[in-house]
């Protein structure tokens, strides 16, 4: 039986498996050093079919979930401590798995994966959440200086006592990034991305809003009551840390963009303090 | 279903939504649909009264009390409100023999 750490921002999933390793594209999010506290032990096979046919099943109590769909089939229980996953012999059905039981663990330890670009920026770490096409990269490579981009599609953002830390999401495929990703940094604001027509700006939206933005960006959440429930929870209580507001994006007016990110931050800071 | 129909038809919240009050707003969730909903001050008014099964009449008459509205608008737009959540599937139909709570 081999054992294999993985760790996504902090949290650590150990796979037990019978025969060979894990697939060579797992190896990015393979944890180094010592073994981890694991959050979950998983007991991992491989089977010729699962739920052949299936629409996505789901159910749940708090602190557990099972999920069934094709190719797919998998069971997770917290207080434990451990799962089980069977799934078709196919990498990207089994990244998919995993990445539904990360984001799963992550909103329990109130954090999640965010579809946004990451950056920091100075001491400040900037959040760009939005749907493909909306101009997270385009954003994030307009940033003066030379800030470092955690990723420009996938973040992890966790919530720690009084503070937000911004992660870089491993490339799952591609183990050999470079330049490697830098290290957690604190996240100063969330930005929710819509297009702007000739003019850039940034508006404040209701406290619910606000949770509603950082759980719209949200991926590959179980669509289970309450699973659902504990990520609602989780970016209300994120969006109580730090600023998180409405960006509109126009590309013609990038000039004053930046200028009007600090701007709104100081700000933000100003009041808060 | 046909307006008039709706009018004293009992409805109740959809049980695989999720939901939190966020001050004094309502941001819901369903997990069948994946839909994403935010009510205001009003609508949350008539969530929280669609804890246990109403009829839009009854509800109309909850919000002129607790509202600054008059009734012919109020039942205009509650009308509309329950055709929305009907079709987004956040409220169903309360089937008599289920019990009301």
């Amino acid at each position: 039986m081999l054992k294999t750490d993985l760790e996504i921002a902090g949290i650590h999933v150990l796979i037990s498996a019978p025969g060979d390793n894990l697939p060579g594209r797992f190896s990015g999010i393979c944890a180094a050093g010592e073994p981890a506290n694991p959050a979950l032990t998983i007991d991992y096979r491989v089977a010729e079919s699962v739920n052949p046919g299936s629409g996505i099943s789901t159910s749940g109590t708090p602190g557990s979930l099972s999920f069934d769909i094709q190719g797919i089939s998998c069971e997770l229980d917290l207080a434990e401590r451990k799962g089980k996953l069977v799934t078709v012999n196919d990498d990207t059905v089994l990244e998919y798995a995993l990445k539904v039981a990360f984001q799963w663990l992550l909103i329990h330890e109130c954090g999640s994966i965010i579809h946004a670009a990451g950056l920091i920026k100075g001491k400040r770490g900037y959040a760009f959440a939005g749907p493909p096409g909306a101009g997270k990269s385009t954003l994030a490579s307009l940033a003066p200086g030379e800030p470092d981009i955690v990723n420009d599609e996938h973040v992890a953002i966790i919530r720690e006592d009084d503070s937000v830390t911004l992660h870089p999401l491993p490339a799952w495929a591609s183990p050999d990034r470079n330049p490697a990703p830098p290290p957690p940094a604190p996240l100063s604001a969330f930005f929710a991305i819509a297009h702007g027509e000739s003019e850039s700006m940034i508006t404040g939206v209701t406290a619910a809003e606000q949770t509603r933005r950082i759980f719209e960006n949200m991926v590959f959440l179980p669509p289970e009551i309450n699973s659902l429930g504990a990520a609602m929870d989780t970016a209300d209580r994120i969006r109580k840390i730090i600023p998180v507001a409405r960006l509109d994006f126009a590309l013609p007016d990038r000039e004053n963009l930046w200028n009007g990110i600090e701007q709104y931050l100081e700000n933000k800071i100003s009041k808060s303090a | 279903m046909e307006l008039n129909n709706i009018w004293k038809t009992k409805f109740q919240r959809a049980p695989d939504c999720a939901f939190r009050e966020i001050e004094g707003e309502t941001f819901i969730v369903s997990s069948s649909t994946g839909g994403v909903h935010l009510l205001n001050s009003v609508g949350s008014f008539i969530w929280n009264r669609l804890e246990l099964p109403a009829t839009p009449e009854e509800i109309a008459g909850a919000v002129t009390d607790e509202f600054d509205v008059d009734s012919g608008t109020a039942q205009k737009d509650i009308l509309d409100f329950f055709t929305s959540m009907i079709e987004t599937s956040i409220v169903r139909q309360f089937e008599s023999g289920e019990s009301d709570g």
